[in-house]
């Protein structure tokens, strides 16, 4: 199963034609991690404020399994 | 309740059906006001009395049902601070007022702009210009007069939060920078305060409340604060209906605080997306 990838807010910009009620898929192999991921989407890692795995955080490090769900989101701020 | 005081309530009494329940009166402000000037005591105070007796205040009445009348007094008992009175502390503000608690205090050191207008609710035509937490005290006051508002027309920063927190029970982050975001969250976790952050970018919004020893905005956004330039809202503005929307969680999640309701859990944050729409809820830690 592919991987599930959800982009919020300002992070949508870098992945042209981007669907905000689809998000992305991306094939998963074997010892694939969420920095892994981002270089394969070409997301510079410093742009990534909040990584969410199956809706836990996580780092850029952590391997991703078959199918999991990744949203990646920018810093917010605004009032 | 004394009978003279029924009896002067009277003519002010509204009749309201309860369905499956009995029947019962709430009095109007007019008479409030009376009783107040009878016995030389602030409105306030003559709402507090008549919500211990379970006689509720007809401005409150709608709340009856989701509040006990003890709720709505601890409501009015209570003490909130407000930091940043634009788009989302605007909203927060009126609706605290409007809810009935009794004391806020209102922090912002801005101005307001004519770019404020598309989403700041104490922005009108007439308020351009004023200052923003001066503006907040008089819409309160025009809404709800009991509600007394602590106006700190000023930017918080370390050495000024201690006094502008004094007397809070809790604090809403309403702010538009992270970098202020994460030293207010500092001082409440000195203060021993639970701080209920909410912050728009886009159509999108964030809402989590923050107890000592919880993750907090280190956890969500990393121990530094990032520049305003790189957050989402630089790219995106904030647009009309994000803030009202993060603004009323945010009040939802003070209602919770300070009725000792269960709200957002230890790491908890709610993520809302308008665009699609979406609400989802995220787990730190």
């Amino acid at each position: 199963m592919p991987l599930q990838v959800r982009l919020s807010a300002s992070l949508r910009r870098l992945a042209p034609g981007y669907d905000a009620l689809r998000g992305l898929e991306a094939d998963w192999r074997p010892g694939l991690t969420v920095a892994g991921l981002l270089a394969r989407l070409d997301i510079a890692p410093q742009e990534v404020k909040i990584i969410m795995v199956n809706g836990r955080s996580a780092g850029p490090d952590d391997p991703l399994a078959d199918g999991d769900r990744v949203g990646l989101f920018p810093a917010v701020g605004g009032g | 309740m004394q009978a003279w005081i029924m009896e002067l309530l009277g003519p002010y009494l509204v009749p309201h059906e309860a369905p499956g329940q009995e029947g019962f009166y709430a009095v109007r402000e007019a008479g409030l006001r009376e009783l107040a000037m009878v016995q030389h005591r602030p409105l306030r105070e003559v709402m507090l009395a008549c919500l211990d007796e379970g006689l509720w205040p007809e401005r409150f009445r709608p709340n009856r049902g989701t509040f006990s009348a003890a709720d709505q007094a601890r409501l009015l008992r209570s003490s909130v601070a407000v930091m940043g009175a634009g788009g989302l502390g605007g909203m927060v503000i009126l609706q605290l007022a409007r809810l009935g608690v009794g004391r806020l205090i209102v922090c912002d050191g801005d101005v307001f702009e004519e770019s404020n207008l598309n989403r700041q609710f104490l922005a009108t035509r007439e308020t351009l210009g004023q200052g923003k937490a001066r503006a907040a005290a008089l819409a309160v006051e025009s809404v709800n007069p009991v509600v007394e508002v602590r106006v700190h027309g000023v930017w918080a920063y370390e050495d000024n939060l201690p006094a502008i927190l004094s007397d809070a029970q809790a604090v809403v982050d309403c702010l538009d920078t992270l970098a202020t975001r994460y030293i207010v969250e500092e001082a409440c976790r000195q203060a021993g305060l639970p701080f209920v952050h909410g912050a728009v970018g886009g159509l999108e919004g964030m809402v989590m409340t923050v107890r000592n020893g919880d993750p907090g905005l280190a956890g969500l956004y990393g121990r530094e604060p990032a520049p305003k330039a790189e957050a989402a809202e630089s790219f995106l503005g904030v647009p009309t209906p994000t803030p009202a929307l993060i603004a009323t969680l945010q009040v939802a999640e003070v209602i919770k605080l300070l009725l000792g309701w269960p709200g957002l859990g230890r790491g908890q944050v709610l993520h809302v997306d308008l665009g699609v729409p979406s609400i989802e809820m995220l787990q730190l830690g």
